[in-house]
């Protein structure tokens, strides 16, 4: 017992001067991370740039560049269809991709700390069934895109607030009733939007309805972002602002709880800024799969689970998946690639990839 | 530091209760044991204690005041509690992990500055095992682990510690390096305990004050050495018990056995 206490009491001693070793390492992740910030931010700004260059109507980087900023190349011409290409058509679409990356990986990582299960996505709520009821509601009803976009918002968040409703059992809202309310009410909104299928005119509705359900980027415009991305903006900076506590919200509810923790509120913003992002997300680009459980597990391989650097690190790698994923979509073949056959096609092997080169997620 | 339970009841809807009107009070650094067969409600009592369930009647008082008017942090700067050791769906580090018990100082938007990694080796380094920071929880033994939760509720420099089984499923040794930190956090900071334990030996061994749950939900409540004896353990098992003291080199250890040994004549030892 005494040889005990001395070994235990040297272990004290030893730990509580603070070891050297410990802050070189410290420093040491800092500047990894520092690292990945400006080449995430870098890679974001090259791509983006090489993006508005590619497409069927050329445009180099040099008209791109004396575009953007007047005066700085005075040789060069940028004729008004140009112009017109790079600041209605490209940068609009590229910016929805960025933002569109950005926020399902968000939205997808905070939904998988919340409820403590990895595989939980953007849709885990019924958020993105729901949205989609609202955009094919408003396509079979022949509205113009703007009002289709406020559907879609609309019913989203109506989806979340039949979930909050029909999970609450007396005075609380369990996380597994959650869960449940949000596979039911996903479920019934998925009916409603096969309903709305059914009913809508083979010739040229249901076409339309069947492409914008595989979700594409071709409809961005400056004014659809306009009103879609200050919501995506408002849900990521709630997300962010609340990284560190999603930590202790994948502990049980007692625990976190336990550990002064205002269990509801938290959960209740961490689902607000994610439907939000997700809502917005579907009412202007339509169902894109995949990006909300790849990008976070791969933030997680790289960074480990300590959500305040998932979060950033999902933002940063989401933007980056979904520029060269619409990017590809738009320049790969003549035609358009549905977005979400493309997430799959690319994002699978990627990420069985990656599980194999990192050994699996850490869970 | 008072901690008092007055008349705390509590059923789960359509049942019927599984704790009467339990009372019992703790006051300055003592160590408080509740002992109760499997199933009679000794996780619940400690849920109730803590405002995690509520009571049906009866309330919990921290120095006096209702811990109903208590403000949500204020109450877990004062009390950490330290759940059954179940490793999370996300793996963290032995710091992240240690350091999410300072979330009671911290507010809604804050993330843990200079200071509260400061308590968190303070935390570790109390407990010996700064030497694991920067391991993963799943690298590390159960021992270590339970080790590592109690080291969380340190961080946030409560007065009184709440533990829920902190020695099942842990073996010989581990057992006893996590009751020697519990006594020693007890007798060198002056930081209450009340822990649940399946094994009335640990109970006489640290604790000063013990709480019986009896069968029919009526409990008894007093001084240890008062409290776990032969007749109430009997009665609370439902097994013969049969209690020796044995000299260990330096103090003396009662060890407690579920049924009557074979060939023995003594009259046993109270």
């Amino acid at each position: 017992m005494r040889e005990h206490r001395m070994e235990e009491a040297a272990k004290i001693s030893q730990a509580i001067k603070p070891p050297i070793a410990n802050e070189k390492r410290e420093r040491n992740t800092h500047r990894m991370h520092f690292i990945w910030a400006v080449s995430i931010l870098a890679a974001i700004l090259v791509l983006s740039a090489v993006a508005v260059t590619m497409g069927r109507y050329h445009i180099g980087f040099k008209e791109f560049f004396a575009a953007l900023i007047p005066g700085a190349f005075p040789g060069v011409e940028v004729p008004e269809a140009a112009r017109n290409v790079i600041f209605n058509i490209r940068l609009p679409r590229i910016g929805l991709a960025l933002l569109a990356g950005a926020g399902l990986s968000v939205s997808g990582g905070a939904f998988q700390a919340l409820f403590s299960n990895p595989l939980a996505t953007p849709d885990t709520l019924g958020v993105a069934t729901g949205a989609s009821f609202g955009a094919v509601l408003g396509i079979l009803l022949g509205l113009p895109s703007i009002l289709v976009q406020t559907f879609a918002l609309l019913a989203g968040l109506l989806a979340v607030i039949l979930v909050y409703t029909v999970g609450r059992v007396k005075g609380g809202s369990p996380m597994i009733m959650l869960i449940l309310a949000g596979m039911v009410i996903s479920a019934l909104f998925s009916a409603l939007v096969s309903l709305v299928k059914y009913t809508a005119d083979p010739q040229d509705v249901l076409p339309a309805i069947t492409f914008w359900l595989m979700g594409s980027l071709s409809g961005t415009t400056n004014e659809t972002l306009l009103v879609g991305a200050p919501f995506i903006l408002l849900g990521m900076l709630l997300i962010y602002i609340l990284r560190w506590k999603l930590n202790a919200m994948t502990l049980s509810e007692e625990e976190a709880t336990s550990l002064g923790i205002p269990v509801k509120r938290i959960r209740a913003l961490v689902v607000l800024g994610s439907t939000m992002i997700t809502a917005s997300v579907v009412s202007m680009c339509g169902l894109i799969g995949w990006v909300g459980l790849l990008i976070p597990h791969i933030a997680r391989m790289i960074f480990g689970n300590n959500n305040t650097y998932v979060v950033p690190a999902s933002m940063g790698l989401g933007a980056i998946f979904m520029l060269v994923i619409d990017t590809a979509a738009r320049c790969v073949t003549a035609a358009e690639i549905p977005v979400s056959i493309l997430t799959a096609v690319i994002g699978a092997p990627f990420f069985i990839a990656l599980l194999r080169k990192t050994g699996g997620i850490q869970v | 530091m008072k901690f008092e339970v007055r008349e705390g009841s509590f059923q789960y809807t359509h049942e019927k209760e599984v704790l009467k009107k339990v009372s019992f009070s703790l006051e300055g650094p003592e160590i408080l044991s509740i002992l109760g067969a499997n199933g009679a409600g000794k996780t619940t009592l400690l849920k109730c204690m803590l405002g995690l369930l509520t009571w049906s009647s009866g309330a919990t008082f921290l120095d006096d005041v209702n811990i109903k008017n208590i403000p949500h942090k204020e109450f877990w700067k004062r009390v950490g509690y330290v759940p059954q050791a179940k490793k999370p769906s996300f793996v963290y580090s032995v710091r992240e992990m240690v350091v999410l018990g300072r979330n009671a100082w911290l507010r809604e938007w804050q993330r843990p500055g200079k200071r509260d990694w400061e308590k968190v080796d303070e935390a570790l380094a109390l407990l010996g095992i700064s030497h694991l920071q920067n391991r993963l929880c799943n690298q590390i033994s159960g021992g270590e682990y339970q080790l590592v939760l109690i080291a969380r509720a340190l961080a946030a420099e409560p007065s009184l510690l709440v533990l829920d089984e902190p020695e099942s499923n842990l073996d010989f040794k581990n057992q006893t390096i996590v009751l020697e930190a519990i006594r020693r956090l007890c007798r060198e900071k002056g930081i209450s305990a009340i822990l649940n334990t399946h094994y009335p030996e640990h109970a006489i061994d640290i604790s000063q004050k013990a709480l019986l749950l009896m069968p029919e939900g009526s409990t008894v409540f007093g001084r240890a050495e008062e409290i776990l004896r032969e007749e109430l353990l009997e009665k609370a098992f439902d097994v013969p018990v049969l209690m020796r003291k044995i000299q260990l080199p330096g103090r003396e250890y009662t060890c407690v056995f579920p049924s009557p040994l074979p060939n023995d004549k003594e009259e046993p030892i109270r």
